[in-house]
């Protein structure tokens, strides 16, 4: 992802850098959202694509190297599934146990609150630095 | 003469560095905010991550409080700035 704010000439990075630092925040709180959203709704799935129980997935933010741009890596939770002794499901191994997904929805309805949270804030410092704009826009 | 009026030492050019560094202040904190945390997932390492989000939630607190007070400290400067103009324009046109 490439930020449009950095093709402007100099003032008006200066200008807008600010803005853009907020903006950058919040699609990353909209991509960690994403990621949660997507947990909540595999928390029950027992047989992905590859036949296995769905992994818990976690979204690592970082910096690119060579662009300096903003990435967000999506990473497994290695952790081991939740097992549900349900001898009559279909999905049960040999001795009856189920393997449901490494996903505990309360901890995924806390990490969505934190993200929208944090979403908030940077929309706040997004409206904070368009104030100051218009303030120096009237001088 | 101009000097006197927008050089070094003056009000007017006082106000314009305050309004610079108001805004690398804004930049600042708005760079910690985007960057307060760094993964979609807060719990796995019980302790350790329970005490790194009691840090990011502190350090929230404290920058949005920060970014309150930029701001207004922005805009005292702006209008400030707006009525010095104002003022100089008056003294070089003649009409208070």
């Amino acid at each position: 992802m490439v930020d449009p704010i950095q093709m402007f000439p100099r003032p008006l990075r200066q200008l807008l850098g600010p803005l853009g630092t907020s903006a950058t925040g919040m699609s990353r709180q909209q991509e960690f959202m994403e990621v949660i959203s997507n947990n909540i709704a595999n928390a029950n799935t027992t047989k992905g694509p590859d036949g296995k129980p769905y992994q818990r997935e976690i979204a690592v933010a970082g910096i690119d190297p060579r662009t300096g741009a903003p990435t967000t890596t999506v990473v497994h939770d290695t952790s081991p599934d939740r097992l549900v002794l349900e001898p009559g499901n279909p999905d049960a191994d040999a001795n009856g146990y189920v393997h449901y997904p490494n996903v505990d929805l309360a901890n995924e309805q806390v990490d969505l609150m934190i993200a929208s949270r944090m979403h908030e804030a940077n929309a706040t410092a997004f409206e904070a630095g368009k104030a100051m704009l218009h303030k120096a826009l009237d001088i | 003469m101009v000097p006197s009026l927008f050089g070094a030492g003056t009000l007017t050019n006082d106000l314009r560095g305050a309004l610079d560094e108001l805004s690398a202040t804004h930049h600042t904190i708005a760079d910690d905010v985007a960057n307060a945390t760094s993964r979609s997932a807060s719990t796995g390492f019980a302790g350790q991550l329970q005490s790194s989000m009691t840090k990011t939630d502190e350090n929230l607190t404290r920058d949005m409080a920060s970014l309150a007070d930029t701001e207004t400290r922005y805009e005292a400067a702006a209008k400030l700035l707006q009525k010095s103009y104002a003022d100089l324009r008056a003294a070089i046109t003649g009409n208070g």
